[in-house]
């Protein structure tokens, strides 16, 4: 008889019961579930830092090869660097170190007359009034102001738009030497919520959308 | 007992489970910590790179700001840059550096440069931020109008930041690599006429527009100023009108004489003798260019240097027209309307007249009356200064402050070792063979070896002609119409008078081919043009000519002189290089701006 009870009893020590399994299963579902949320904000950060890393290279290459540029007195020699010609329509993307590639075609940018700075040129593309199909480039060129948009530039499996403004600092009319105030920024396409006349919201992808960097630097003519 | 806890599991799924969920926190917040902290490495490297460029920018306007000044800079660019940097004291010289020293500490004037004199007003000096408009500056929207942040501040890492001035030297190296050593074993240096000029410890801030990143670094500012007065080309003999040692002159009577010169000009004093006093050859008060009887004279080239005084008469016009004038000499416009035009600038030299009073210059005067001198004729000085005058003294041959001195045609004609024309004399077949010889002649040379020779009927086209005797005479009928002498050049130890003489063009002779003449030393002084003399018979295929008699030479070639590269074309671009000062009297000043001992604070 007892040799009967300690087997019953070993016998049941063997596994766990269908409660305990379900408990652990509910458990740890209400206490691993955030924790593997981790995991996803970790992959998200690591995304993120790789996208921000190849934006970042892509405005110091840009920004490299634009304060690198001997610049003549005259704007032209800006814009010679930058703007198309029959001979090189695909100066301004082939032009930028490690950018090329693809195809580029420029134009002045629709409503350039009314763009006289780089915050006004910014508003423009971001409200799509200016749109491109593959990797395009749109200039403004006012007497103050030299204004060049790029999109959809490829550099390590991301696509990135940059746009470029230049801007004269020359104190006086004698002044020999003068400055062109350069401001670079890149960014992302992303979802935008477009709402029609309707009222009818609709979300699509938009270049110019969300910002990744920022720089500012000079160039002097020499 | 302890087989009975070991036996009962009971609760052993809760801590497996409480054991599975704490390894994968463990996990997973390694791996989000991981994430996190490369993340942050990509921003602070965003940020490194947003900060460098933005204070690369700082410096580009801080040293192109101070480049514009030193540029606009009329005189010393070395006091302009003093001057804009400002101190209230002056430089001393410290003897132990070898410097000229002294403090700089007026943020007044280095935020004026930074930012434009235009806005030093509005410019707080301590912290040297702007409410003025339209300044380089930027605000969270890149809006280049206004001004409202300070993204940057330039301003001085020391309390007294001192301000250097000094001659750059260089340490000599011989000519196997070694170092140049003095007879005491010192080091020996050399100064490259570089001005180094040192502001020392500028600190330069750059903050980012969210302010949380400030980016310092502190610096010295160097520049290097070298002066320059550069000395042009000429282009050789064959660019030249009129070469002359003894000048040219027009007497009364001339009547209307319109002569054209097309190519340089360079004309001596009057008798071909220049005087040396302190140093510096001067024209003795001689004048070198007289012009009477209605004369008008034009000339076309870059160079007209007239070494000794130009002297207008009655009604006599000087023209230059695209060039400059350079006048050793004072411009006396002597006569009743007479006159003075020149397209380009009237250089006069910065010394004192020699044997005048203390101070007073060489000028334009205007003793005679209503003068034809127009106001917008700009009368420069130049700035030759006491090296470059005793290249002129050694490329004249004046070194040995002899009075009987070579003059320049000589020095021109014997830079490559042929013989001075005043070594030839009249009638001698030998010295005229010399000549040929000298000068390679081989066909079709004509050669006049006489005294006194005037030119009438004489149509000197295409002609080189050297003229070493008693000068030459250019009389009544000799020349009409401005068909004649075209492609002439005169090159002439004594003087040449143009008189009666209706109308004459010289100009510059490139031609390989050409006649040339030569006359044998007379006396110096005034022509003899008493009209008796035979008219100086040339052809230019065959003749040569001497003592009346001709020879004949085919197909010659004087080439040599028109070589590029040749020592005569050397002397002429020196003499015309220095006297006037190269091709403006304008110095050049080239300045570079650099950074020494960079740090970051």
């Amino acid at each position: 008889m007892r040799k009967m009870m300690k087997k019953k009893a070993k016998g049941r020590e063997k596994g766990f019961s269908l409660i305990e399994v379900l408990l652990a299963i509910v458990i740890l579902g209400l206490v691993a579930t955030p924790i593997l949320q981790l995991f996803i904000t970790s992959a998200n950060i690591s995304r993120n830092s790789k996208e921000l890393l190849a934006a970042t290279d892509v405005a110091n290459i840009t920004m490299e090869y634009v304060t690198g540029s001997a610049f003549d007195v005259s704007k032209t020699g800006v814009k010679a660097e930058l703007m198309p010609d029959k001979d090189d329509p695909n100066k301004v993307a082939t032009r930028i170190q490690g950018l090329s590639g693809s195809t580029c075609k420029t134009a002045e940018a629709p409503g350039a007359a009314s763009i006289a700075n780089h915050a006004q040129f910014e508003s423009a593309l971001k409200s799509a009034s200016i749109t491109a199909t593959g990797t395009q480039a749109y200039y403004v060129d006012q007497s103050s102001y030299f204004g060049v948009a790029i999109f959809n530039v490829k550099y390590d499996n991301y696509m990135f738009d940059i746009l470029m403004s230049f801007v004269p600092d020359k104190k006086d009319a004698s002044d020999k030497f003068f400055i062109y105030d350069v401001t670079l920024d890149v960014y992302v396409m992303d979802e935008v919520t477009v709402t029609d006349g309707a009222g009818n919201e609709t979300t699509e992808m938009r270049n110019f959308t969300t910002k990744l960097v920022s720089m500012t630097g000079a160039i002097a003519n020499e | 007992m302890k087989k009975r806890w070991l036996k009962d599991n009971r609760g052993a799924a809760l801590v497996s489970v409480m054991i599975a969920v704490a390894f994968i926190a463990i996990l997973a917040s390694t791996l989000l910590y991981m994430a996190y902290s490369n993340y942050k490495m990509k921003v602070v490297n965003y940020e490194a790179k947003v900060n460098f460029y933005g204070t690369e920018h700082d410096m580009t306007v801080l040293s192109t700001n101070i480049r514009n000044e030193v540029a606009k800079a009329t005189g010393n660019p070395v006091e302009k840059l003093y001057e804009v940097v400002g101190s209230a004291d002056a430089l001393t010289f410290d003897e132990a550096t070898g410097k000229y020293v002294g403090n700089y500490y007026s943020p007044n004037k280095l935020a004026a440069v930074v930012y434009g004199q235009d806005y030093k007003d509005d410019v707080d000096v301590l912290t040297l931020k702007s409410t003025a408009t339209a300044m380089v500056n930027i605000d969270a929207d890149r809006n280049y109008g206004t001004g409202n942040a300070n993204a940057y501040k330039v301003t001085y890492s020391s309390d007294n930041p001192t301000f250097s001035i000094e001659d750059e030297i260089v340490q000599e190296f011989n000519p196997d690599g070694t170092p140049k050593l003095d007879d005491t074993g010192a080091q020996v240096y050399k100064k490259t006429g570089v001005t180094k000029i040192t502001l020392n410890d500028i600190k330069i801030s750059q903050v980012d527009l969210d302010g949380k990143y400030e980016n310092t670094i502190v610096t010295d500012m160097v520049f290097r100023v070298k002066e320059e007065t550069p000395v042009k080309d000429a282009g050789g003999i064959g660019k030249f009108s009129v070469l002359s040692d003894s000048g040219v002159s027009t007497p009364s009577g001339s009547d209307g004489t319109r002569i054209e010169m097309y190519g340089n000009v360079f004309l001596g004093p009057e008798d071909g003798e220049y005087a040396y006093s302190g140093g510096k050859i001067n024209p003795g008060g001689k004048d070198a260019l007289v012009l009477d009887g209605d004369t008008v004279f034009t000339a076309y080239g870059d160079y007209m240097v007239v070494f000794g005084n130009i002297r207008l008469k009655d009604r006599a016009i000087l023209q230059v027209v695209g060039g400059n004038l350079t006048v050793y000499g004072d411009i006396i416009l002597e006569g009743a309307g007479s006159g003075l035009i020149c397209t380009g600038n009237v250089y006069f030299p910065a010394d004192d007249k020699p044997g005048g009073v203390a101070g007073e210059k060489y000028k334009i005067l205007t003793p005679g009356s209503t003068n034809v001198l127009p106001q917008s004729l700009m009368t420069k000085t130049l700035t030759v200064d006491s090296d470059k005058y005793l290249d002129l003294l050694t490329t004249l041959g004046l070194t040995d402050n002899s009075t009987n001195n070579d003059g320049i045609l000589n020095q021109i004609l014997s830079a490559d070792g042929r013989q001075k024309l005043n070594a030839f004399s009249t009638g001698d077949h030998a010295k005229t063979q010399k000549a040929i010889d000298m000068f390679g002649i081989k066909y079709n040379t004509t050669v006049w070896v006489k005294d006194n020779q005037p030119i009438n009927d004489g149509n000197l086209s295409n002609n080189l002609c050297f003229m070493v005797g008693s000068g030459c005479t250019f009389g009544d009928a000799a020349v009409n119409g401005t068909s004649q002498n075209l492609n002439t050049t005169f090159i002439c130890l004594e003087d040449i008078k143009l008189t009666n003489t209706k109308s004459l063009r010289f100009s510059q002779v490139g031609s390989e081919v050409f006649n040339f003449m030569l006359t044998p030393e007379g006396s110096k002084g005034q022509i003899n043009n008493s009209g008796s003399q035979s008219y100086m018979e040339y052809d230019a295929q065959t003749h040569m000519i001497i003592d009346g008699q001709g020879v004949t030479a085919n197909n010659t070639t004087i080439a040599s002189l028109f070589q590029e590269g040749n020592k005569s074309n050397e002397v002429v671009n020196k003499v015309l290089g220095l006297s006037s000062n190269g091709s403006s009297a304008e110095t050049i000043i080239h300045t570079a701006i650099g950074y020494e001992n960079w740090h970051k604070e």
